[in-house]
């Protein structure tokens, strides 16, 4: 069994690992990513996964559900750290999965993989309370620095995979292949766009809420999707209670997979299934209980406006 | 730990809510830190911005219902009743605002009236907001062998005021099992009985008193004959997140016993007297998310059982509107956040931080409300409008 095979085996029972094993996984992985495009390209059958943040025990339930990885081949849709209490195990196994078995899964980038968002919502506090300083998060953020932006499943009338959604500066696909994607996410542009927008029943653009990234309407969409030649934008970001939700005569859908997100919002979690025709198939999944499988796991505290 | 205890704890959770949301610009209200248990630092105390937004409008929501019925002309003096203050620092900003024509009385566990009479004794900024003569009647409830790590002063008469009339020696309020000392009549506006309960009021100035009562012991309008409290001021009852934890009848019990004192007092110069009601409580919507939260609280032991029994907003208004508050509207906080934050003040919390949960803080405030009602005749049934002291009410937008 290799240390590959060894630290995954060890990761799937929820145990971190030592500070020099990240450090080395994290270097592999970058040497790996490096030469991913900004825009990957991905086979069918491919299964597409949304947000996990942190949430690990329901990551093990989704690889059950949607079958083991190499298995199955997998793209997630980013945000792998954050809000929830595993962020580590979490985004180390998918590394750890990505590195053994680079062409069966497909990590792109969300907005929380970032320096900035995830000293405020966990990860940063997390890799300080399991190794005692932030050296296990530094590796990581290097690592985040290095996914692809987007993915386009299928080829030509395929799918385009992305974590946010559109940007007023980009109209083709070629416009994404010249970022210089290897840094930390930029407060605005094209970058920060694709990472944080949504769409929305407007006309155009609007001013997101969210304070980065835009609001886009089903006009924007449909002229993207003929412009680029693609059916469907596949992308994450928002809860969804059902779990996904599809928009504009279906030409884009957003996939959410934290069930029961931050263990207080009591939604279903989905992932999508694009085979060999192009067909959509969506499993649904609920959330894993606290206590199942024999993992630590410490009773989730959420809180409330008491 | 006993459910009184739990109860109790719940300030904490709160306190930290406004600490953080302070901390993160949303208010000015340099008192809160005060309140803070000697351990915790308040630069320490960071919540996600869904939580510091969330507390924000909860905050601004019941602090501008209570402005606004303090600054509506009309009768010079009013009455706020606080239930289960907690470590509320409103009173500490009104009283000086608003000067005698104030009585603000704090209702809650004795254990937690006892302690924030002591902070007030402590801190001369509290102190000097309570127009004096201020009388304490703090005293340990404890075991000899537990001695208090602090001793704070039995009595305190401020020496900047003459004592008024109604002002007296120090007594302990604590041990009536009946309460009908004469020395209590005497200090009670109010004729008639006391409330034939255990109470005590380990803070009483003209303007200001802290009582130390359950509210479960308020179920009949004799039993609301606390030390200070006028049947016939205009009056507004407030309950942040308190009245809900007791079981429905019980608080519909509470609710009525106040509607009746307070509207059957008739005075020649007040022949009607008017009680308004502001609330803040969560509902269930009947939904996953209420379900959850149900499951996450009884982890900790909480149980809010007006969350099922009135899962709605329009549960909840019906139900005070069959109580008494004839003319009741409502907002969630996710209505409030979107209704009552103008555009100069929305951008300026936009950019107090970034709030990348959007869907999850409109699911999380969607499921709060707040109610604001007063017993006055409606003169338009099918608006509800407010009347008199309330009348200024009937600016805010209501989702219902």
């Amino acid at each position: 069994m290799s240390d590959l095979d060894r630290a995954i085996e060890q990761l799937r029972d929820c145990q971190t690992l030592p500070e020099q094993e990240v450090r080395e996984l994290c270097h592999r992985a970058q040497e790996l990513l490096v030469e991913e495009r900004n825009v990957q390209i991905v086979d069918t059958p491919v299964t597409i996964c949304g947000d996990i943040h942190g949430q690990f025990h329901d990551l093990i339930t989704l690889f059950e559900q949607g079958g083991e990885c190499p298995d199955t081949n997998y793209l997630f849709l980013g945000d792998f750290v954050d809000r929830g209490f595993y962020s580590l195990e979490s985004f180390l196994l998918l590394l750890c999965l990505k590195v053994r078995y680079p062409d069966r899964i497909t990590l792109i980038r969300g907005n929380h993989e970032s320096r900035q968002i995830t000293t405020v919502y966990g990860f940063y506090d997390e890799c300080i309370r399991k190794y005692g300083s932030a050296n296990v998060w530094r590796y990581c953020c290097d690592v985040f620095d290095y996914l692809a932006l987007g993915a386009i499943v299928g080829g030509p009338g395929g799918v385009f995979c992305v974590h946010g959604g559109l940007s007023p500066s980009v109209k083709h696909l070629d416009q994404i292949r010249l970022i210089d994607r290897k840094q930390e996410v930029p407060h605005e542009g094209a970058m920060c766009d694709l990472l944080w927008s949504d769409p929305d029943d407007i006309d155009g653009w609007g001013i997101s809420p969210r304070g980065a990234g835009y609001l886009f309407g089903g006009d924007k969409v449909h002229e993207f999707n003929h412009t680029n030649d693609i059916s469907l934008i596949a992308r994450a970001h928002q809860l969804v209670m059902e779990g996904y939700k599809e928009m504009f005569e279906g030409a884009i859908v957003t996939v959410w997979s934290a069930p029961n997100y931050c263990y207080r919002c009591g939604n279903v979690a989905a992932i999508l299934t694009i085979d060999e025709d192009l067909g959509r198939k969506y499993r649904i999944f609920e959330a894993a209980p606290q206590d199942a499988k024999g993992m630590p796991a410490k009773k989730p505290v959420a809180d409330y406006f008491l | 730990m006993s459910r009184n205890k739990i109860v109790q704890d719940t300030d904490s959770d709160a306190l930290l809510s406004k600490v953080s949301a302070e901390s993160a610009g949303y208010y000015h209200d340099p008192l809160l830190k005060l309140f803070l248990p000697s351990n915790v630092d308040h630069g320490d105390v960071h919540k996600l911005p869904l939580f510091n937004r969330g507390t924000y409008v909860r905050v601004m929501a019941v602090s501008r219902l209570i402005d606004r019925f303090l600054s509506t002309p009309g009768t010079e003096k009013k009455q706020i009743i606080s239930l289960g203050a907690g470590s509320d620092t409103r009173p500490f900003h009104l009283l000086p605002k608003h000067g005698p024509n104030l009585v603000y009385h704090e209702l809650d566990f004795a254990v937690s009236a006892r302690r924030k009479a002591e902070l007030v004794a402590e801190h001369a900024v509290l102190h000097s907001a309570v127009a004096g003569p201020v009388e304490y009647d703090i005293h340990a409830p404890e075991p000899p062998h537990r001695r208090r790590r602090r001793s704070p002063p039995r009595l305190f008469v401020s020496s900047r005021e003459p004592p008024s009339q109604s002002g007296s020696g120090p007594r302990h309020l604590h041990s009536s099992g009946g309460g009908n000392t004469p020395a209590e009549q005497r200090h009670s506006p109010s004729p008639g009985r006391h409330p034939p309960h255990g109470f005590e009021t380990p803070l009483k100035s003209p303007s200001y008193y802290i009582h130390g009562v359950d509210l479960r012991q308020l179920m009949t309008p004799a039993s609301l004959q606390l030390p200070g409290i006028d049947f016939s001021l205009p009056t507004l009852l407030v309950s942040e997140c308190c009245l809900c934890y007791l079981e429905p009848d019980a608080s519909d019990a509470v609710l009525a016993a106040f509607v009746k004192a307070f509207t059957t007092t008739a005075s020649a110069s007040s022949p009607l007297n008017q009680l308004g009601i502001v609330s803040y409580e969560p509902f269930s919507s009947d939904d996953q998310f209420g379900k959850v939260m149900i499951h996450n609280l009884a982890i900790r032991g909480i149980s809010i059982p007006t969350m099922m029994a009135f899962p709605t907003l329009q549960a909840q208004v019906s139900r005070l509107r069959g109580l008494g508050f004839k003319a009741t509207a409502a907002g969630d906080l996710k209505y409030v956040h979107d209704a009552w934050v103008e555009g100069d003040e929305m951008q300026r919390i936009d950019r107090l931080e970034m709030l990348d949960e959007r869907e999850e803080f409109d699911l999380l405030v969607a499921h709060y409300g707040i109610y604001w009602g007063s017993t006055t005749p409606e003169s338009d049934k099918a608006g509800y409008k407010f009347e008199g002291t309330f009348e200024a009410w009937n600016d805010f937008p209501r989702q219902i």
